[in-house]
């Protein structure tokens, strides 16, 4: 139970006066039937004031209700009248009979009421214990449903005013949530805090700020604060506080106060986790990535350099006469893995340097022509004798890029199609204008990719499963760097089947006004 | 073949690449010369003059541009610079101070010979036309009359894509900066930023194209991104 000290007074007069009042109302009643009426006993009137109170003020009012109406009856009915003795011995057992039936009557009917009314509160009890929770759970964060939380406490727990501040201890926290639009008590002073004794009872303690003396605040706000912990600590307090001279809060309040502030320190803890969580995934999500970096850089620069070594090596040799043809084709070799190694280390540095936002676009006016044609011109070797088809019609306008950058773009593209495309593959490029945008289209008559390859195709170091098994050369990274680089120049990539059959990839390029005369 | 024995300087600060560049050209049958910095570019500079030089721009004491700059004052020796990638900016600064070429770094031996030959051919073969007419393959520019002809059938250019082909084909061989570009047709008021010299060269590209359906001259114009344009050198015999 719960002591509330300054609860009670004035219900205790109310129901004196009461009880007072019904018995004597129930002792006038008596002696008019009895002297004026000529009833023998009508000491049953005051069952009525008794069921009056009961049904009023609950049971433990009735019963002594009960008692008052044995000791009026008795004082003011039986003689002799006007002392509490009794002559009539008939007249004793009409006084038990009254008491005995008055206690039953007031206890009967008391139980009765207040079984009612606990369910009533309980039910309004629960009813806001379950508008607590529902704006908890109904929010994505906690934190978002605080406002709710608070209006709705200071509603259901009759409280003037209700708030949440968040800090490690009372004295510093910081306000998230008040129904107050401007702070009453700002610094907050001394007040009731909720706390559990021993046999986990919960009541209220007073405390007041170091260093102050504790002082009935009579005429002052009455504060009242609940600590919320967030499963492992103190994390901030639900703060209620009440008008000047009004009764503290009963049991009914307190206990929706006390697990308001248990769902809000869940609440809140869960949201810190949540945030945990996040940091937690982009770390790893970061980690993977390196991985994934070392993985590819180790693999893609120790194969040619494996092939390096074993050339180099075998020509620098004493013991090994190689014919001259063959030390050149070795020679060959070596200079061919050693540019595969430069393009890689290229994709890297523009992979780190769209990563790191350190590659700014320099847009000028280039015609769409003039990227594919000399692109086309730098791929010759590469795509070697795949039949092309190009239609940019003449009225596509010129696009603003960056030539550095649009050139990477198109060598990256069409060293794809050469890596990836059968190497009788047909290979078509076309551009057609979307609105404000120049769309320009590699694609290529196949083997393509699946479908479901087709949403990670721009993700860095993604590369599409190998068919039968045969790892497909590559980086990964190529994609990836057009991507980067085509959305550093304000346009986008889509990657989609092929008319052709094979995969077609479609960057979208912002167009640039008409040339001035 | 044995009667062209050009000489080379080559100015690169990195002692392997260095040893394996004068072994590939004197295996080519160039008369080379090395230097590993700046000032002893220069000394060999004065004491050799030879016909091309290969400089390197991040050099030790002096650098490549200091170097540039120094021969500049008194020939017009062809210059190709080597650099690394992604130096767009110190690879126009100096084809704005006179290099003839470039080649980013790492590059290909077949790709360097390209160039030298290309660089080369400038001035061991600078025929001029006595007439002033300047001819690649089937195209020909006439600057007495203003016009260009594309196997005698005339290309109509307006006047801005006549002295920006004038201005190419002048220079076939060597990579004309878009700044240098710019300001010979449009003047040296016009600005750099947004400027349409891409769209010009792509509609010189297309006249040409339509008269051209063999496409002979269709790689006749290369881009050197965000560096400049170049016109493929005079005698197209060799590639």
């Amino acid at each position: 139970m719960l002591s509330s000290s300054h609860v009670g007074w004035r219900s205790f007069a109310g129901t004196f006066g009461l009880a007072v009042g019904a018995l004597a109302a129930s002792a006038v009643g008596v002696y008019l039937l009895e002297a004026r009426a000529g009833v023998r006993d009508a000491s049953t009137l005051f069952l009525l004031a008794v069921a009056l109170i009961a049904y009023l003020r609950g049971s433990w009012a009735a019963v002594a209700t009960a008692l008052g109406a044995f000791l009026a009856y008795n004082f003011l009915f039986l003689p002799p009248r006007f002392t509490f003795d009794v002559a009539n011995p008939q007249h004793l057992l009409t006084l038990v009979l009254l008491l005995a039936v008055g206690v039953g009557i007031g206890r009967l009917t008391g139980l009765q009421r207040d079984h009612a009314r606990r369910s009533a509160l309980r039910e309004r009890e629960a009813r806001a214990l379950y508008e607590v929770s529902r704006a908890i759970t109904g929010a994505k964060r906690t934190t978002d449903a605080l406002p709710t939380l608070v209006a709705g406490l200071a509603l259901n727990a009759r409280m003037a005013r209700a708030w949440i501040g968040l800090g490690s201890t009372w004295a510093q926290e910081q306000v998230v949530a008040d129904t107050a639009q401007r702070g009453e008590p700002a610094a907050p002073g001394p007040h009731s805090v909720l706390r559990r004794d021993r046999n986990g009872v919960l009541e209220w303690v007073r405390l007041s700020p170091p260093g102050r003396p504790i002082v009935a605040r009579r005429e002052g706000w009455a504060l009242y604060r609940l600590e919320l912990t967030d499963g492992e600590a103190v994390i901030g307090s639900l703060w209620a506080a009440r008008e000047p001279g009004d009764a503290g809060p009963n049991d009914e309040e307190t206990r929706l106060l006390a697990a308001a502030a248990d769902q809000i320190g869940q609440g809140l803890g869960r949201d810190r986790l949540a945030e945990q969580a996040t940091e937690i995934e982009v770390a790893r999500r970061s980690e993977e990535l390196k991985a994934a970096l070392l993985d590819s850089v180790s693999h893609d620069l120790r194969t040619p350099l494996a092939t390096i070594r074993a050339a180099a090596g075998t020509l620098a040799d004493p013991g090994v006469h190689l014919a001259v043809e063959d030390a050149q084709a070795m020679a060959s070799e070596i200079d061919a893995e050693a540019e595969r190694m430069a393009r890689l280390v290229d994709d890297l540095l523009d992979m780190s340097r769209i990563a790191g936002g350190a590659l700014h676009a320099r847009p000028e006016p280039l015609p769409i022509s003039e990227i594919v044609v000399p692109a086309l011109n730098r791929a010759r070797l590469s795509l070697g004798h795949r039949p092309l088809e190009l239609a940019i019609p003449d009225e596509i306008p010129a696009v603003a890029v960056d030539q550095v950058l649009v050139n990477q773009v198109l060598d990256n593209l069409l060293a794809n199609v050469a890596r990836h495309a059968a190497s009788d593959a047909a290979v078509r490029i076309t551009a057609r204008r979307t609105g404000e945008m120049v769309n320009l289209r590699v694609e290529d008559s196949g083997p393509g990719v699946a479908p479901d390859a087709l949403p990670h195709l721009f993700e860095k170091f993604y590369r599409v499963p190998a068919r039968r098994g045969t790892v497909r050369p590559g980086s990964g990274l190529g994609l990836a760097v057009v991507k980067g680089l085509v959305e550093i120049m304000g346009g986008s990539v889509a990657a989609s089947p092929s008319e052709l059959g094979g995969l077609a990839i479609e960057i979208s390029l912002p167009a640039a006004g008409p040339p001035p005369e | 073949m044995s009667a062209r024995r050009a000489s080379i300087l080559l100015v690169e600060d990195d002692e392997p690449t260095r040893r394996a560049l004068v072994a590939n050209l004197e295996g080519h049958g160039y008369g080379v010369r090395a230097a590993a910095d700046g000032e002893e570019a220069l000394v060999l500079w004065e004491l050799r003059r030879p016909d091309l030089i290969l400089l390197d721009l991040g050099l030790p004491g002096i650098d490549g541009l200091g170097v540039l700059l120094r021969v500049r004052r008194d020939a017009t020796t062809p210059v190709i610079v080597l650099s690394a990638r992604g130096e767009e900016r110190d690879k126009v600064k100096a084809l704005d101070a006179g290099a003839d070429d470039y080649l980013a770094k790492p590059f290909g031996m077949a790709e360097l010979h390209a160039r030298v030959r290309a660089a080369l051919r400038r001035t061991l073969s600078a025929e001029v036309d006595p007439r002033g007419s300047l001819t690649i393959g089937d195209l020909r520019l006439d600057p007495d009359r203003r016009t260009v002809t594309v196997r005698d059938a005339e290309l109509k250019l307006t006047p801005r894509e006549y002295e920006l082909l004038k201005v190419l084909l002048a220079n076939a061989g060597r990579v004309v900066t878009h700044g240098r570009l710019l300001r010979a047709v449009w003047g040296t008021a016009y600005s750099e930023e947004g400027h349409y010299l891409h769209v010009y060269v792509g509609q010189i590209r297309r006249k040409i194209a339509a008269l051209d359906p063999d496409g002979t001259l269709a790689d006749l114009f290369e881009a050197e991104p965000g560096v400049g344009y170049r016109v493929r050198g005079a005698s197209s015999g060799e590639s």
